[in-house]
C-alpha cells in the first residue's frame, strides 16, 4: 500500500499534465480555458464529450489541437445523411490469404482511435448515430458477431450545431446520455477575437508538442476514482439527480413544471466521478460540495428532457439545473 | 485504528458532545422563554382554569414546551453531519472534515483517505471546539430573563389577583397555619379571648401535621374533631339579641360603649343631664339599650355601669362567637377537602369584612358578610334600595343556599351641618380608628402610635374646658 505522503504527489502531477494540455492548448485555441478544463476531466474520467456551438467557435480546432498535444491516436469522422454504420466502426471485407483461399477480413474502421473526433453528429441518421453507441458505452465494437477491443484511452468528441436544424437528426436520449459531459461554446470577447485573428493569420501556425500520454492519462485515471467522498456528498449529488425529476423531488419549482424527464443514473455517476477528478485537479484529496455544484450543469443539462410546455416558454435545462442548484441543501436528513 | 483517526474520533466526539450541551441549554432557555410567556398570557384567562393556581402556569408550561422542544430538537445522526460541515465552513476545510468523520469509522481505510485523515487531524490539532463554535442566543433566549422578570414581578405586586392566595392553597395543612396565624392577629386586636384560644389550638394543629409530619388522615380525624367540639361549644344568645348585628355594627357598639364607661367615671364638674346628653350621643349604645327594654334616663349612674358593662361583655362574647363560627366553617370546609383556591374567600377571617368590602357599585361573588349577602325574609320579593343621603342602606339577599352577591351602595353627601357635637368628635374618630385598627388598614406597627394618639385625646376630654 502506498504511504499517504504520495498523495500529495500524485495530486501535484495530475495538476502539472492539465496544466501542461491546458498551456499547449492556449497556443492554438483563444479562450474557452473552462472549456478546455472541462474536457480534460472528461478525458481523467473516461468520459466522452458533446460539444455545442455555432459554427465557426473552434469546436473542431479544439479537438484537434487536443489530440495534437497528448500523445495519442486521432481520427475525424465528418457525419452526413448518407454515412453509414460501417464506415465508423468497420466492415467485413473478401480476401485471399496466403493459400489463396478467399477469407473475410475485419477492415477497422475510424472509431478505432484514442480520440475520435465525430463532427457534427446531429446530421447522420439515428441508425449511424447509434454505431456509436456500444463504442461508447462498452468500448469495443461488434461487427459480424464479432468483438472487436477499442483503443484506451478511448474519448468521442462530438460536435453539433444549434441552429440550421434543417436535415439534422437530433441525437436519440439513450445516444444523447452516453456523453459524459455536454460542453457550450460560447462566442469570444473583443480581446479574445484580436489574438485568434493574430494567431491564424500569422505566417507560421503553432506546432502542439505532445506534452500527455496514454499511460498518465491511465494512471490519473485510476487516481481520479481513488479520491475520497463522503456519503453526505454522494447523497447530496443523488437530491440533485431526483431533483430535476417531476413528482420525485417533493419540490415545488420549474422541474415540476417543465420537465418530461429528469436526469439519469449515469447523471449522478457523471456528477460524482467529475467532481472527484474536478478535487484532484485542484490538489484536493477530497470532494466538496463546490465540486458537485461546479459539474452539475455540464453533467445534467443534456439529459433533462423538457415537456412541450417547457419548450415553448423557452425554458433551458440550464436554467432547470441552477435552480435545482440552487435549491438543493447540502445537508438532509 | 491509526493514531491520526484516534485523535480525529477523539476531537468529533468533543465537538458533537459540546453541540449537544448548546442544543440542551438553548432548548431549556427557549423552553422557559416561551412558558414564561405563555403564562403571562394565560394569566387574563385564569378565570378559565380555575382549579389551577397561575403560580403554577409557568412550571406546566414549561414542562410541556421542555418535552416538545428536546423531542423536535432531539439529537439526531444528521446532527453529527452538520456539526462537521460547520466545522468545514469555520475552518474553510471544503468538506475535510466530513470525509474525515465518515473515514474514522471505516475498517478498510485507502491510501488517499488516510492522507485525509492526516490533513484534518492536523488542521484540527489546535483547534478548540469551545472558542471556535461560541453559544448564539436567539431571541427566546435573549428574552428568557426579561419575561422571568416581568412574571417575578408580577408576583411581588400581586397584580394577577388571587396569585398569592391560590400559592397558599398547597396543603392543608399550610392553609391552616396561615389562616390560624391570621385569626391570632384578629383576635388579638380585638379582644377576643375565645376566638384567641381557638386560632392557638388551630396553630399547634397545622405544627403537628407540618413539623412532625403526622398522616393526613390523622390531620383531618384532628380537623373533625375540632369542628365537632367547635360546633357544640357555640353557645346560644345571651340577655341581649346582638344577632341583627353586623361585625361592624359590633366593633363600632363596643368601641362606643368604651366611651360610654370612660363617661360614668366620676366628674365633678360635670351635671347629671349633660352626661346624659353625651350618652344619647351614642347612637348604637342607645339603640341597643332601647333593644333591651331599658331606657338611659331611668337609669341610675351604677344601674347604667353594670348594664353597659354587660352589654360590652355580650358584644364580645357575639364577636368571639362569630368568629368561631367562622372557623367551623372554615374547618368544616378542609375536613370535605374544599382546598381550591376559592376556600378562603368563603372562610373569611372575622374582622376583614371591611378589607374585602368592594368599591362603589362593583360586584362582588360569593358569600361573606357584605350587604346582601346575608339571606332576606322568605317569600318577600327584592327591593331596590331607599338610598338616603347621609345613611347606611342595607341590601338583604335573596334566601337559601348558593353563591351570593352583593353590591354596595353609597348615598351623596349632603351639605350642612355635623349633627355631632364637637366634644363627641373624639369619641366619633376612636370608634373610626377601632374600626380602621380591626379593618388593618393601619400599618401594624403604626397601630400603637394610632391608639396611643386616641388615649391621648380621651385624657384631654377630661380636662375642664
Amino acid at each position: 500500500m502506498e504511504a499517504p505522503a504520495e498523495v500529495p504527489e500524485r495530486m501535484a502531477r495530475a495538476r502539472k499534465s492539465y496544466e501542461a494540455v491546458k498551456a499547449e492548448l492556449a497556443r492554438v485555441v483563444v479562450g474557452h480555458d473552462e472549456l478546455i478544463e472541462h474536457v480534460f476531466i472528461a478525458l481523467v474520467c473516461g468520459g466522452h464529450c458533446l460539444l455545442e456551438g455555432v459554427p465557426g467557435l473552434g469546436k473542431t480546432l479544439m479537438v484537434r489541437s487536443l489530440s495534437a498535444a497528448l500523445n495519442l491516436s486521432f481520427s475525424r469522422i465528418q457525419f452526413t445523411p448518407d454515412l453509414m454504420p460501417a464506415d465508423i466502426t468497420g466492415t467485413q471485407m473478401l480476401t485471399e490469404d496466403a493459400a489463396g483461399k478467399k477469407i473475410f477480413d475485419f477492415q477497422r474502421g475510424p472509431i478505432f482511435a484514442h480520440i475520435v473526433l465525430a463532427d457534427e453528429i446531429n446530421r447522420a441518421t439515428p441508425k449511424t448515430q447509434s454505431a456509436l453507441l456500444e463504442a461508447m458505452q462498452e468500448q469495443s465494437v461488434t461487427v459480424a458477431g464479432k468483438g472487436h477491443r477499442l483503443e484506451s484511452p478511448f474519448m468521442v468528441l462530438a460536435t453539433q450545431n444549434p441552429i440550421e436544424m434543417e436535415g439534422t437528426y437530433p441525437l436519440p436520449e439513450a445516444q444523447v446520455d452516453r456523453f459524459f459531459f455536454k460542453l457550450l461554446l460560447g462566442y469570444p470577447g473583443r480581446a479574445e477575437l484580436a489574438r485568434i485573428a493574430d494567431l491564424t493569420t500569422s505566417p507560421s501556425p503553432a506546432e502542439l508538442n505532445r506534452v500527455l500520454d496514454a499511460e498518465t492519462i491511465l494512471k490519473i485515471r485510476g487516481w481520479v476514482r481513488e479520491v475520497p467522498i463522503a456519503a453526505a456528498i454522494k447523497d447530496y449529488a443523488a437530491r440533485l439527480i431526483l431533483a430535476t425529476h417531476p413528482h420525485k423531488n417533493g419540490r415545488e419549482g420549474s422541474a415540476e413544471k417543465y420537465v418530461l424527464y429528469g436526469a439519469s443514473p449515469r447523471g449522478l455517476q457523471s456528477l460524482v466521478l467529475a467532481a472527484k477528478a474536478r478535487a484532484l485537479l485542484a490538489e484536493r484529496p477530497n470532494v466538496s460540495f463546490d465540486d458537485i455544484r461546479a459539474v452539475a450543469p455540464q453533467s445534467l443539462r443534456h439529459r433533462i428532457i423538457l415537456n412541450l410546455e417547457g419548450e415553448a416558454e423557452g425554458v433551458t435545462a440550464e436554467q432547470i439545473v441552477a435552480e435545482v442548484v440552487a435549491a438543493v441543501p447540502e445537508i438532509e436528513a | 485504528m491509526s493514531e491520526d483517526a484516534a485523535a480525529l474520533r477523539g476531537k468529533f466526539s468533543e465537538l458533537i458532545a459540546w453541540e449537544q450541551a448548546k442544543r440542551m441549554e438553548k432548548v431549556l432557555l427557549e423552553a422557559l422563554a416561551y412558558a414564561f410567556l405563555a403564562a403571562l398570557l394565560l394569566l387574563p384567562f385564569r378565570g378559565l382554569l380555575a382549579r389551577a393556581s397561575p403560580i403554577y402556569y409557568p412550571a406546566a408550561a414549561f414542562a410541556l414546551f421542555a418535552a416538545g422542544l428536546f423531542y423536535i430538537r432531539r439529537w439526531r445522526p444528521i446532527d453529527s453531519l452538520c456539526a462537521a460541515a460547520a466545522l468545514d465552513r469555520a475552518l474553510r476545510l471544503d468538506a475535510r472534515a466530513l470525509t474525515a468523520a465518515e473515514i474514522v469509522n471505516k475498517n478498510d481505510v485507502s491510501t488517499a483517505e488516510r492522507y485525509v485523515l492526516r490533513e484534518v487531524a492536523e488542521r484540527l490539532e489546535s483547534v478548540q471546539v469551545r472558542t471556535l463554535f461560541k453559544r448564539e442566543w436567539s431571541w427566546p433566549t435573549l428574552a428568557a430573563p426579561a419575561l422571568v422578570a416581568l412574571w417575578l414581578a408580577l408576583i411581588w405586586l400581586s397584580v394577577g389577583n388571587g396569585l398569592g392566595t391560590a400559592a397558599k392553597s398547597a396543603s392543608p395543612a399550610e392553609k391552616l397555619k396561615d389562616f390560624a396565624q391570621e385569626l391570632e392577629q384578629k383576635s388579638q386586636a380585638q379582644k377576643l379571648a375565645e376566638t384567641l384560644k381557638l386560632a392557638r389550638a388551630l396553630k399547634a394543629l397545622a405544627q403537628e401535621r407540618l413539623v412532625e409530619k403526622t398522616s393526613e388522615e390523622q390531620f383531618r380525624q384532628n380537623l373533625a374533631a375540632m369542628e365537632k367540639r367547635l360546633e357544640a361549644s357555640l353557645a346560644p344568645p345571651g340577655e341581649f339579641d346582638l344577632g341583627g348585628y353586623s361585625r361592624e355594627e359590633l366593633a363600632a357598639l363596643r368601641a362606643e360603649l368604651e366611651t360610654a364607661k370612660s363617661r360614668l367615671r366620676p366628674a365633678p364638674t360635670m351635671r347629671e343631664s349633660e352626661f346624659l346628653d353625651r350618652l344619647q350621643s351614642l347612637p348604637r349604645l342607645g339603640e341597643a339599650l332601647k333593644r333591651s327594654g331599658g331606657a338611659m334616663e331611668n337609669m341610675g349612674p351604677g344601674e347604667l355601669q353594670t348594664l353597659i358593662d354587660s352589654l360590652e361583655q355580650q358584644a364580645a362574647n357575639e364577636l368571639d362567637q362569630r368568629s368561631r363560627a367562622d372557623v367551623q366553617q372554615f374547618l368544616s370546609m378542609l375536613v370535605q377537602g374544599q382546598e381550591g383556591g376559592d376556600a378562603p374567600a368563603q372562610a373569611r377571617i372575622p374582622g376583614r369584612a371591611a378589607q374585602d368590602r368592594p368599591a362603589d357599585g362593583e360586584k362582588n361573588a360569593g358569600k361573606g358578610e357584605l350587604p346582601g349577602d346575608e339571606p332576606g325574609m322568605k317569600g318577600r320579593p327584592a327591593q331596590a334600595p331607599v338610598a338616603a343621603p347621609g345613611a347606611a342602606t342595607r341590601i338583604t339577599g335573596a334566601p337559601g343556599p348558593g353563591a351570593s352577591s352583593g353590591v354596595t351602595w353609597r348615598s351623596e353627601t349632603k351639605a350642612g351641618e355635623s349633627k355631632i357635637p364637637e366634644q363627641d368628635a373624639p369619641a366619633s374618630y376612636r370608634r373610626q380608628m377601632e374600626e380602621e385598627l380591626a379593618a388593618e388598614k393601619i400599618p401594624p406597627a403604626l397601630k400603637e402610635t394610632v391608639k396611643q394618639y386616641f388615649s391621648s385625646l380621651g385624657t384631654d376630654e377630661k380636662k375642664p374646658r
